[in-house]
C-alpha cells in the first residue's frame, strides 16, 4: 500500500498514478481524480458558457474516466487519452443541450400551448414542472431518486432495496439530479 | 456553485470506493489478429461448404480486374477492422489517420462498382430472389456480430465512426467471400444481390450502433 507521501511524490505523474490505479490502489486513484479535476476544468472553461455546466461536465468526465480506465495503456501518455474523453463528454453535453432546447421551443402566439404551459398558480406550476421532469427519467432512476431525495433513504438503504451497489446508486442519483436540473433550467 | 463542487468531491469518493483491480484492454493489434483469425477460419469454412466458383482458376490467372477487386475488398475489410479496434481506445493511441485509409478504400471500391453499374444498368431484370442473398448473410453476419462484440469491449469517443468502420470490416469480408463463390459477374447482380443486403445490414448496425457504443 502506498502512503500519502508516495501520492505526493507522484504529483503530476498521471501515467504512473493511472497504472497504479488500474492495480486497485484506491488512495492513488483518489489522488489522480483530484489532480485531474482542475485540468479538466481548465480545458472546459473556454468552451462552455455557464459555470454550472462546467461542473456538470467535469463530473461526467470523472465518471467516464472511471468507466474507461481499462482502455488506458500505461505505455502511452495520459493527457491525450484524457483530452479525448473531455472532448467527447463536452460535445455530448452540448449536443443534448441544444437538442432539448430546440424541442422545447414554441411560439407564444399559440394559445393552446401557452395555456397549458404557463400556469396561473406559481406553486402548482412548479410542482407540475417537477413532476413532468421526473417523468422523463427512466423508471428505475425515478424510483431511486424519489427514495433518496424525497423520502430520505440513505444510499446504502436504497442499494439494498434495489439490489444495486452503493456507488451505482450514488452515480445514478447524481445523474438524475443533473438531468432534472438541466430540464428545469430551460 | 459550492454545492456542485461538493458534489464533485463526493463523486470522487464514490468512484474511489468503487475501484477494483482492472484488467487492461489488450493491444488493438492483438485484438485485430484474433478477429482476423476467427473470421478467416469462418469464411474459409463457408467457402468450403459453398464451393469456389467454377471458373475461379481462369479468373485468377487471366483477369487482373478480378484480382484487383478481391484485393480491394480484403484491404478495405482489414483496414476497417484495424480502425475499429484502434477506435476502442478513446484517443485511438494517437493514430487518428487510420479511418481515412478505410474510407478511401471504401470509396474506391464503390466508385469502381458504380462506374461498372452505370454502364451495364439493368436493374429491373435483376430484381428477383437469389441464393447470393442468403450466402451474403452467411458471409457477413458472424464477422459483423463478432466485430461489434469486440468493439463494445472498448470505449470509443466516436460512435458514428466506429459503426462505419464495423460496417466496412464486415461488408468487405462478406463481399470478398461472395466474389469467390458466386460465378455471376454481372454488375447489376453484384450490386443488387451482393451489395444491397450489406447496405441493409449496415443500416441495422447504424441504427443500433449509437446505442451500443454509448457509455
Amino acid at each position: 500500500m502506498y502512503s500519502a507521501g508516495k501520492a505526493g511524490e507522484l504529483n503530476g505523474q498521471w501515467e504512473e498514478l493511472a497504472k497504479l490505479s488500474q492495480e486497485g490502489n484506491k488512495r492513488l486513484y483518489s489522488h489522480l481524480l483530484s489532480e485531474i479535476t482542475p485540468y479538466i476544468k481548465v480545458r472546459l472553461v473556454s468552451g462552455l458558457a455557464n459555470s454550472d455546466w462546467v461542473e456538470e461536465v467535469i463530473q461526467d468526465v470523472l465518471i467516464s474516466v472511471h468507466r474507461s480506465l481499462s482502455s488506458y495503456s500505461p505505455d502511452r501518455p495520459f493527457k491525450p487519452w484524457l483530452n479525448a474523453i473531455i472532448h467527447y463528454r463536452k460535445a455530448d453535453f452540448l449536443r443534448k443541450h441544444y437538442k432539448n432546447r430546440d424541442t422545447n421551443r414554441f411560439s407564444q402566439d399559440n394559445a393552446e400551448i401557452f395555456g397549458n404551459n404557463v400556469t396561473t398558480y406559481p406553486l402548482a406550476g412548479e410542482l407540475q414542472d417537477i413532476e413532468k421532469a421526473m417523468a422523463t427519467l427512466p423508471k428505475k432512476q425515478q424510483k431511486l431518486f424519489q427514495m433518496m431525495k424525497i423520502e430520505g433513504y440513505s444510499a446504502a438503504e436504497v442499494a439494498v432495496k434495489m439490489g444495486m451497489s452503493v456507488t451505482a446508486v450514488k452515480v445514478s442519483a447524481h445523474r438524475a439530479s443533473n438531468k432534472l436540473k438541466s430540464i428545469l433550467a430551460e | 456553485m459550492r454545492e456542485t463542487k461538493n458534489e464533485t468531491k463526493q463523486l470522487i469518493e464514490a468512484l474511489t470506493e468503487d475501484l477494483k483491480p482492472i484488467k487492461c484492454l489488450k493491444h488493438p493489434l492483438k485484438r485485430v489478429l484474433c478477429w482476423t483469425l476467427f473470421t478467416g477460419i469462418y469464411v474459409f469454412l463457408i467457402i468450403f461448404y459453398l464451393g469456389l466458383r467454377p471458373d475461379f482458376i481462369i479468373k485468377i490467372s487471366s483477369e487482373p480486374s478480378y484480382i484487383f477487386e478481391l484485393f480491394l475488398a480484403f484491404s478495405m475489410s482489414m483496414s476497417g477492422a484495424i480502425s475499429s479496434h484502434w477506435l476502442c481506445v478513446p484517443d485511438m493511441r494517437g493514430q487518428n489517420w487510420m479511418p481515412v485509409v478505410s474510407t478511401t478504400l471504401f470509396t474506391v471500391l464503390f466508385g469502381w462498382l458504380f462506374l461498372q453499374f452505370s454502364v451495364e444498368f439493368n436493374f429491373l431484370e435483376q430484381m428477383h430472389f437469389s441464393h447470393c442473398m442468403i450466402d451474403g448473410t452467411l458471409f457477413g453476419l458472424i464477422p459483423a456480430a463478432s466485430i461489434v462484440f469486440l468493439s463494445m469491449r472498448g470505449k470509443t469517443t466516436r460512435p458514428a465512426l466506429m459503426v462505419f468502420m464495423n460496417i466496412i470490416a464486415a461488408c468487405g469480408i462478406g463481399y470478398m467471400g461472395l466474389r469467390l463463390t458466386c460465378g455471376c459477374d454481372n454488375t447489376s447482380h453484384i450490386v443488387i444481390h451482393h451489395i444491397l443486403p450489406y447496405i441493409l445490414m449496415g443500416g441495422i448496425i447504424a441504427a443500433l450502433g449509437q446505442k451500443l457504443y454509448r457509455w
